[in-house]
């Protein structure tokens, strides 16, 4: 019997070809509480999916308290002993705390009906371990999201989990209610539960955990004993990326008009007061972590979410109401971050998708689209953004690679000529051939006048591409530095949410 | 390697994936001529293209609903309430005695009636957030009885008669048979081109793929539904209008059995019911597909009760169907691409 | 920092939804028996009760398949299906041995078949809903115009006699009704099952996300399917009771149920989006407040088509107030 709980050799995972993981070794002692920190995209998810058996890995091996692990479901990887705690809640708001506890497995009487004395007294003492203010016959509708993450927590707990598995678990719990995860994170630590936990906090990294590792890449970036390790050097860690991308050098010039300005954007919990200012030919980064609000804020630029607060202007035009057709109107675009969903209409050809915000201007009094200009313009935009399509006419945008979908997306846009656009991780899903070329086509609108704001995850091609970066960090700008002053370090720390201000 | 007679084959072929009605309604219609006495005369078949045309016309309204995913139940009312309101004007009002004046007020009731329930489905779909199946299937109550009671206010039987003779023109009354063919020709070409030429068509089938990338590309999603539920009410209300002159009577028994028809052949066409996929095109095959069925089986003595069970069966056949083939496509679709976590 | 723990929904909004109805049934209770002054007597009382008891069983399966998000629109054409072989079946000589027909073997072995039909019709809409993805009202539309049709087969659109039924249906134990009982019975065994029970709340929790409780590892489709058992054999079970108080099986007979069960549902506090709702009290209320509407409009002597919309404007109304603050696609 070795001391390890959990053991990785060789893992690898890849997407449509795109490899997120490079053969990870991977080591949980007995006991231990692992933190595992990166910048978004580093494959932390994707590794704890694995371990988790949500997804399956394409290479390596893992061993199980000296046992072969193969998990080819949730389910098994929960009958193994590994609970993982997703960021995401699943629970049933329509159910109560004690159900919702219970919901994979009920305990029964003879004649099928749950044991209801039993779950309501179970639950009522993992309900009293974090001292929660709610009974066991609460519905979870009623619940806040910090206490929903609680009981999701305790939910996990309750299956006798050898390996517990909490990814970024304190993202909406009040400090009262994070000390108390982190005393029971010490309890079960003392009841030799081995735990991984997952954060970008890294002071409370440091709090908790007694190695730390660094994902980086799709690579370990080191381990080390968090008592030896600063947290300057950890930062340096998840940064210290080598340049495997080329970015297209473009000669630009920014202009001093101002094309897009926001005042005090506010809307519910997810962007705070928010203020800025797009010049035209300027190519602006907003860097942030997941969950910082870089999407919400981009879409109550656009108006697909109502602000609750502040001012827009668009083109020097104060927006009165902002709607996604008002902003169109005032030459924005919008690329979204989820283009299956949001930008594209998936089982229709090429050609439907290309000219779907044009058609409006090539149409008569009548209402009648001019046919043979559509399928020009739609010839041009091919043409121009040099999408790889065959016949555009009857191919469906589903069949397409990532990249030309990405590409059928601009071409919409970039049809209509906006000076406008604000693009939500545009090389999402993107092979690194095709990344090239989109690089090169925002350098390119840029070059032509237009203003940009680039959301992105990774701060590598927000530095390569933009003339500034800003930071965003849970619902406020929190820095802005200029191309001259680019370091990665320094961005990050912005971006990294500091010690919870509650 | 360009081979103009595959090319051919392949054109024919992905019509034929694209339409699988076309075959069946081809093969069906031989059928009928060899298989069915009387079915190949010219009585019948004019028979046939009249049986077709209001059924087309009120058919084509519904596609625009169903191509948004929705449905609309309250067509049959307002064939209903359009029928005995219109003969009402023309029979019974003060205006009865001149028919220049009653027939044109008539149309415009029976078409306005169509506009406003399908105004108040529109706007219950985009203000109140009803899904369309329960807001038209309470239109269509209110709206069906609304024509029960006012039949029994205004006449002793459940039909008012004495229309002028000069409405039943509309109907393709003897020698006037072209005239609700031509209409329903010209009603299905305005669908065709409004939905294949339009803006306003583009919309709809876009808004039916995928409404919230839609909205973002700056369409304006409720005010095209609202739309398309005021299109379907307007078709069923011009229906009204040719069933009522080709009955001779306004009656509130008009839509019985005409929702079922309509559904059966907007479904059996092709048209998808999760909306953005199909058109008029799938939907006149489907018309002539049913009329065709109804046709044939009621020269062969088939009552009305089979071919509602008929009718059933091929809703669900053709739903069943559409499933298979679109669950291969998203099959290969999920294979060519994992997701992209 | 004051932490908000638990959120009450508040508004009048809400309490509109929630207590509203038994505002309304008051309300409706005083006008009505103001109009009448026979309205609110233990008899009247007791025959809205026994009017209300067969398609409050019907609401009751409703309520089964709308917690799933489904909707079952084929009730009507189903009861009207069942007791037309129901009563082909008591009616013809020599399927059944004579003697039974007159007692209670006869109505025994008439109402298990019945039960069996329910749960066939049932299981194929479920599994056309869940196997083949199609919509819950195209399968059950389609399927109600086969039931429909295939009845008017059997009966030739003629009138077929019930009787053997009329003494379950109409019987009365002291001065409750039978029907009642019977009510009462599947009022507490599905209300003991929809929140008692594993299958009742995996049920809630798939109407709640479907999504999740496949990542649960709740047996989405299997527990779709048995809730359209569940209602089929409820709708049909309603539809022999109703027979049996009429005493015949007419053409017309059961058309429309289904928007009266359906609305009954609804009106009692079941949502059409899925996971929310409740047998007790929400489908006696609502059936009862149905009934009394019905019942009271008839005391006044209403025109029998002002029923029709009457009963669409209840629709219409309690959908409404049921899809305000939903947040899907408009279809």
């Amino acid at each position: 019997m070795s001391d390890t709980a959990l053991r990785l050799a060789g893992v690898r995972k890849a997407f449509s070809g795109v490899p997120v993981l490079h053969g990870l070794d991977f080591a949980l002692k007995k006991g231990e509480v692992l933190g595992v920190t990166g910048e978004n995209g580093a494959g932390k998810s994707t590794l704890m999916n694995i371990i988790g058996g949500v997804l399956r890995m394409d290479a390596g091996t893992m061993t199980l308290f000296d046992e072969p692990y193969a998990p080819c479901s949730p389910a098994q990887a929960t009958a193994k002993g590994i609970a993982f705690i997703h960021q995401e809640l699943n629970l049933f708001t329509n159910l109560t705390v004690a159900e919702n506890m219970f919901i994979d497995g009920f305990p029964t009487n003879r004649f099928g009906a749950i044991d209801h004395k039993k779950i309501t007294s179970i639950a009522q003492q993992a309900i009293d371990r974090f001292s929660l203010p709610v009974t066991p016959a609460t519905k979870v509708a009623d619940l806040s999201t910090g206490i929903r993450q609680m009981v999701e927590i305790s939910k996990a707990l309750l299956k006798n989990a050898r390996i517990i598995i909490f990814d970024e678990p304190t993202t909406s719990l009040s400090s009262r209610e994070k000390n108390a995860l982190f005393h029971t994170i010490g309890e079960l630590q003392q009841r030799g539960i081995s735990m991984i936990y997952i954060s970008h906090i890294l002071e409370d990294i440091f709090r908790l955990c007694d190695r730390i590792t660094v994902l980086r890449d799709g690579r370990i970036a080191g381990t080390s004993p968090a008592a030896e390790i600063s947290e300057n050097e950890l930062i340096k860690r998840m940064v210290g990326r080598e340049l495997s991308q080329i970015f297209p050098s473009i000669e630009k010039t920014i202009s001093d008009t101002v094309l897009l300005e926001a005042r005090h954007l506010k809307w519910r919990q997810r962007v705070k007061d928010v203020s800025l200012k797009l010049r035209a030919g300027e190519i602006v980064g907003l860097y942030g972590l997941m969950g910082a609000g870089r999407t919400e804020l981009a879409k109550v630029l656009f108006g697909v979410e109502q602000r609750d607060a502040g001012e827009l202007i668009l083109n020097h035009r104060l927006m009165a109401q902002v709607s996604p057709s008002a902003c169109i109107g005032g030459n924005a675009a919008f690329i979204t971050e989820d283009r299956r969903s949001e930008g594209l209409l998936m089982s229709k050809p090429v050609d439907d998708n290309l000219c779907l915000v044009k058609s409006a201007d090539l149409t008569n009094r009548l209402g009648v689209v001019n046919v043979v200009e559509r399928a020009r313009h739609n010839r041009e935009a091919i043409k121009d953004l040099q999408i790889r399509v065959v016949d555009p006419a009857t191919q469906l945008v589903s069949s397409l690679s990532g990249g030309n979908q990405q590409k059928v997306v601009f071409g919409k846009w970039v049809m209509k000529d906006p000076k406008i656009f604000l693009l939500d991780e545009p090389t999402r899903g993107v092979d690194v051939g095709a990344r090239f070329e989109i690089y090169s086509i925002i350098m390119d609108l840029a070059k032509r006048g237009s203003a940009v704001l680039f959301i992105s995850s990774e701060l590598q091609e927000l530095m390569g591409v933009c003339d500034r970066i800003l930071v965003m960090q849970e619902g406020r700008l929190t820095g802005e530095v200029p191309k001259a002053e680019f370091d990665q370090e320094k961005l990050l720390e912005m971006a990294l949410p500091g010690p919870a201000l509650t | 390697m360009h081979n103009p007679s595959s090319d051919c084959q392949r054109k024919v072929w992905s019509i034929f994936r694209e339409m699988p009605i076309l075959p069946l309604l081809i093969v069906s219609f031989l059928g009928a001529i060899a298989g069915v006495p009387y079915f190949c005369t010219v009585g019948n078949l004019r028979n046939y293209l009249l049986q077709s045309s209001d059924l087309l016309i009120i058919s084509c309204g519904l596609t625009f609903v169903v191509l948004n995913g929705g449905i609309d139940f309250s067509i049959t009312s307002i064939l209903t309430l359009g029928s005995v309101a219109g003969a009402y004007v023309m029979a019974l009002s003060p205006l009865a005695a001149t028919p220049a004046l009653s027939i044109p007020v008539a149309i415009a009731v029976m078409m306005g009636i169509g506009l406003l329930v399908g105004m108040v489905n529109g706007l219950a779909v985009t203000q109140l957030k009803m899904p369309s199946f329960v807001a038209t299937l309470a239109t269509q109550l209110v709206v069906g009885g609304l024509a029960v009671q006012f039949t029994s206010m205004v006449s002793a039987t459940s039909s008012i008669a004495g229309l002028p003779e000069v409405f039943f023109v509309l109907g393709g009354e003897g020698r006037f048979f072209f005239v609700p063919i031509l209409i329903a020709v010209a009603v299905w070409l305005f669908s065709w081109w409004l939905l294949e030429r339009t803006l306003f068509g583009q919309w709809v089938y876009a808004i039916g793929v995928n409404p919230k990338a839609s909205f973002i590309s700056g369409l304006p999603v409720k005010r095209t539904i609202v739309g398309l539920m005021v299109l379907s009410g307007v078709c069923a209300g011009l229906a009204s209008v040719i069933a009522t002159a080709r009955n001779g009577v306004g009656m509130s028994s008009l839509g019985d059995k005409m929702f079922l028809t309509t559904i059966a052949s907007v479904i059996v066409g092709g048209t998808n019911t999760s909306g953005g996929h199909g058109g008029v095109m799938h939907t006149l095959l489907g018309v002539l597909f049913i009329t065709l069925l109804n046709n044939a089986l009621n020269l062969l003595g088939v009552g009305w009760y089979t071919m509602m069970i008929v009718l059933g069966g091929l809703i669900l056949l053709s739903a069943m169907s559409t499933h298979l083939l679109n669950s291969r496509a998203g099959w290969t679709w999920k294979k060519g691409q994992a997701s992209d976590v | 920092m004051m932490q908000e723990n638990i959120r009450r929904s508040s508004g009048y909004l809400s309490w509109l939804t929630s207590y509203g109805i038994y505002a309304v049934l008051l309300l409706l209770v005083v006008v009505f028996s103001l109009g009448n002054s026979q309205f609110l007597t233990v008899d009247n009382v007791l025959l809205i009760l026994q009017q209300a008891s067969p398609l409050g069983i019907a609401v009751v399966g409703m309520v089964f398949v709308l917690l799933g998000s489904g909707i079952d629109i084929s009730v009507g054409a189903s009861m009207f299906f069942v007791s037309t072989v129901a009563g082909c079946v008591l009616n013809a000589s020599g399927v059944i041995p004579a003697a039974w027909l007159t007692d209670i073997r006869g109505v025994a072995l008439v109402l298990g078949m019945v039960l069996l039909l329910g749960a066939l019709i049932g299981w194929i809409n479920g599994m056309l809903v869940t196997r083949f993805r199609i919509l819950p009202f195209i399968v059950t539309l389609a399927t109600a115009s086969i039931l429909k049709g295939t009845g008017l087969k059997i009966s030739g659109s003629a009138s077929i006699g019930v009787a053997a039924l009329g003494d379950l249906a109409n019987g009365r134990v002291g001065p409750i009704p039978n029907v009642l009982i019977l009510f009462v019975v599947v009022l507490i065994a599905c209300d003991y099952v929809l929140r008692r029970t594993v299958y009742g709340r995996h049920l809630m929790a798939i109407g709640d996300s479907a999504r999740n409780a496949e990542r649960t590892g709740i047996k989405v489709n299997r527990n779709i399917v048995a809730s359209y058992v569940i209602c089929g054999v409820l709708g049909t079970l309603a539809g022999i009771l109703s027979a049996g108080q009429i005493g015949s099986v007419s053409a017309g007979f059961g058309e429309g149920n289904e928007f009266i069960v359906i609305s009954a549902a609804v009106l009692g506090g079941t949502s059409l989006f899925g996971g929310k709702g409740s047998i007790l009290p929400g489908a006696v209320i609502g059936i009862i407040l149905v009934t009394t509407i019905m019942n009271g409009l008839a005391m006044m002597n209403a025109s029998p088509f002002i029923y029709t919309i009457v009963r669409g404007l209840i629709i219409f109304c309690a959908i409404a107030l049921d899809s305000m603050g939903h947040q899907g696609e408009l279809r």
